[in-house]
């Protein structure tokens, strides 16, 4: 599990980054001031409002007993005036519209000295974020969009997280194409079934969590029948993940023995993609359902290890080898249920890297088996805790080794982690304080993930928070990451 | 992940809104307690076989700042005075537009809930939670939204108006609750509670329930509007339900995972 890069679309080639930047920023400014106005707009609202609102207060109940007429409070008027969105039953129409979004600027430094990268920001970016809805009773079409001016590597990018029509077929089957974000599984951070494209490099930087999931061009159909669902999805062209591959965050690279950051010329780590041939598509299967209050599901995979982590062949001086994915099918289940005032959940799936089943190919990884138990609940009002343990137990792990181009790298035959998550919400939960942390007893390492979110006024949020990680050895999952430790701050204005 | 946990429970807020049918007009006044609270809990929180309804809530602080919240509801209840399904689905603050919850409402044992975050694609299934804190972010708990079990307390008819039974209701254990008693004015027609004052151990009114506006919604008589008002902060939370419709036939087989995705747009509407 290397973690590795990205590949959003950025701005055509040729045109000076520059410039890049310039309209970023002029649209960016122009959204910001316009999402100022709107601020103040609402603010000179508010107030009389309150004013009213506490002049309310104090004339007492109005106790209506029966049909009572309205009481003539200008507090409540505002409910009338209040636009209707689409989807709430203002009824008639066949099609409803809604469009939404956000602005947000994100900074994020870091704190510890590398070597290995050459920016003090892991993150500097400002992003506008563009949400479009069309639904219909049996249809809906959804764009989810994103800009972005990348102040770390000087760049503009577009990345469009969703552009996808669903149509329903009455109440036994549905389907969605196009580009969509995925998700499936009982695990918190950790994904064991769920094999559909992740980005390393938001997770790490500050980026909100829905970023950690990266989109993918796909078809989704579901069934279902009385209480049990089968969802197919397919995705014609392999989407691996945007894995950490030296650009932006730095890794240990086993090859060269070091972590490796943008200052090397290996830099970024480009792998070799199959071909787009319909064979090298991907299916991901899930049959789902439940038995009272415990929730059952099955899962399947057919395509490639969604990082690149084999090699194109064995070292040749003439011939350097190239980073490549490998051949994987996976094979699971998970169970979720009630259990002493909280939830517990298990999950478990085999790895089936199928071209090296034998585990002596040192440039296929070997097949695993993932196994996950968590538990979560409520301790005090408020206040949430989730403990996971995590285990990824390696076949052939002796093969591995003996044949292994990097014995000493290579992860143990049992690796365990543990993930411990504290989550408080205070001021009317206008306040978030949370804790998330990684830790593996075998590899020493550990990822903490401290965040605090305030919601200042309605459509302004700032987030602060960090991502640190340290770790005994430089070639472990999270030790490699130790040089990119940042804290950040976000602040997002939402419409 | 994170979130709009706040949430959590959310879902079931839908309830407030749906109200009741179970009454008639009664001919002598009813003497036993528990039977007007469990009369009241049927008209408030299981009108009819199923409901629609589109909650808009404005949150005013004690300094005076205000927030809204906007949902629509789809209820369908098993049994009255027993289980319930809810799906909500929220419409703003934008920041949590298309955030979704499922809600099977247990009579006897905690609740199954479950959102969905949109921008992740993530159901999560929530555990049980403190019934009796804010729902999300609104000066109402839980409680409030979904309904308490009439079982939980011990009820006394303290006086019989003209038009209200007053009844003084009793925790049967301190556990889990803020409050040493509450007192429920109960309108005689339609068993629709009037105003709920929640007393603390010192005998003083911190939180008041008042029902605004009753609507006679397909000849359901409905709360439509509700204030509840933290009396120790001066902060309070104004709830509007509006296009309420009763017995659509809603199906119980939408009240599923993929519901959460992808709102059945045909009840919602």
């Amino acid at each position: 599990m290397t973690p590795t890069s990205c590949t959003t679309k950025q701005c055509p080639k040729g045109r000076g980054s520059l410039r890049c930047i310039a309209t970023a920023a002029f649209v960016f400014a122009a959204l910001a001031f316009a999402s100022g106005a709107f601020a103040q707009t609402e603010a000179a609202n508010v107030t009389p409002a309150t004013e009213e609102g506490a002049g309310e207060t104090d004339a007492g109940p109005s106790t209506a007993s029966d049909a009572a007429p309205d009481s003539g409070d200008d507090d409540w008027g505002e409910f009338d005036d209040w636009d209707e969105q689409e989807g709430d039953g203002s009824g008639g129409k066949a099609w409803g519209f809604q469009i939404g979004g956000f602005v947000e600027g994100l900074v994020a430094p870091r704190v510890v000295r590398s070597s290995a990268s050459a920016s003090e920001f892991a993150a500097a970016e400002a992003r506008f974020r563009l949400n479009l809805d069309a639904t219909h009773e049996i249809a809906s079409a959804r764009f989810r969009g994103d800009v972005y001016a990348d102040g770390v590597d000087g760049r503009v990018w577009f990345d469009i997280r969703d552009t996808s029509i669903f149509v329903r077929g009455g109440n036994w089957f549905s389907m969605r194409f196009g580009r969509q974000v995925l998700t499936w599984g009982t695990g918190d951070f950790v994904f064991l079934n769920d094999l559909f494209p992740k980005d390393f490099n938001s997770f790490f930087i500050g980026r909100a969590d829905e970023y950690l999931k990266a989109p993918s061009n796909s078809v989704q159909t579901t069934f279902m029948m009385k209480k049990v669902g089968l969802d197919l999805i397919w995705t014609p062209i392999f989407e691996p993940d945007r894995f950490i591959n030296g650009e932006r965050l730095s890794f240990f690279n086993p090859l060269t023995g070091q972590i490796q950051g943008d200052r090397s010329p290996l830099s970024p780590i480009q792998p070799l993609f199959p071909d787009m041939r319909l064979r090298n598509g991907t299916i991901h299967g899930r049959l789902y359902g439940s038995a009272g209050p415990v929730e059952l599901a099955a899962y399947g995979y057919v395509g490639y290890w969604p990082q690149p982590l084999a090699l194109t062949g064995l070292p040749d001086p003439a011939n350097p080898p190239q980073l490549t994915y490998a051949r994987l099918a996976t094979y699971g289940a998970s169970v979720r249920a009630p259990l002493g005032g909280g939830l517990i959940n298990v999950e478990g799936a085999f790895y089936d890297s199928f071209e090296d089943r034998a585990g002596v190919d040192p440039t296929i990884p070997n097949s695993q088996f993932r196994g996950l138990v968590g538990y979560e609940r409520e301790l005090f009002p408020k206040f949430q805790m989730g403990l996971q343990y995590y285990l990824e137990y390696t076949f052939k792990h002796d093969e591995l080794v003996t044949n292994s181009l990097w014995p000493d790298y290579e992860q143990h035959e049992f690796r365990h982690l543990l993930t411990l998550r504290l989550t408080q919400f205070l001021v009317m939960d206008n306040l978030e304080l949370s804790l998330f942390t990684f830790f593996s007893p075998d590899e020493l390492d550990t990822y903490i993930r401290p965040r605090i979110t305030y919601k200042i006024i309605e459509p302004l949020a700032i987030v602060v928070g960090a991502n640190l990680m340290f770790g005994r050895h430089d070639y472990t999952f999270f030790g490699q990451l130790k040089e990119n430790t940042n804290v950040y701050a976000r602040l997002r204005y939402s419409f | 992940m994170r979130t709009l946990t706040k949430t959590w429970l959310a879902a079931v807020a839908a309830a407030t809104l749906l109200s009741t049918p179970t009454m008639s007009a009664e001919a002598g006044d009813l003497k036993d307690a528990s039977a007007i609270v469990r009369r009241t809990n049927n008209a408030q929180y299981y009108a009819a076989n199923d409901g629609r309804a589109l909650v808009r809530m404005k949150i005013v602080d004690s300094r005076g700042r205000s927030q809204r919240r906007q949902f629509a509801v789809l209820r369908r209840d098993k049994k009255d005075g027993g289980d319930q399904n809810y799906l909500v689905v929220f419409d703003q603050p934008a920041d949590v537009r298309n955030t979704a919850f499922l809600v099977k409402k247990h009579a006897n044992k905690d609740d199954d809930r479950w959102l969905y975050m949109p921008g992740l694609d993530l159901v999560k299934r929530i555990a049980a939670s403190d019934e009796r804190t804010s729902f999300v972010g609104t000066h109402f708990f839980y409680e409030d939204i979904s309904g308490r079990q009439p079982e939980e307390d011990t009820h006394q008819l303290l006086e019989t108006t003209d038009t209200e039974y007053v009844v003084k209701s009793t925790p049967k254990t301190s556990k889990g609750v803020e409050f040493a008693h509450y007192t429920l004015r109960i309108n005689k027609k339609t068993f629709l509670p009037s105003q709920i004052e929640y007393v603390n151990s010192q005998g003083k009114v911190y939180r008041l329930i008042e029902t605004v506006k009753v609507d006679t919604v397909e000849g359901v008589p409905t709360i439509t509007r509700l204030k509840v008002s933290d009396l120790e902060s001066g902060g309070y939370t104004l709830s509007d339900v509006s296009h309420v419709r009763y017995d659509l036939g809603i199906p119980d087989d939408i009240f599923v995972e993929t519901s959460l995705r992808n709102p059945p747009q045909k009840w919602l509407r």
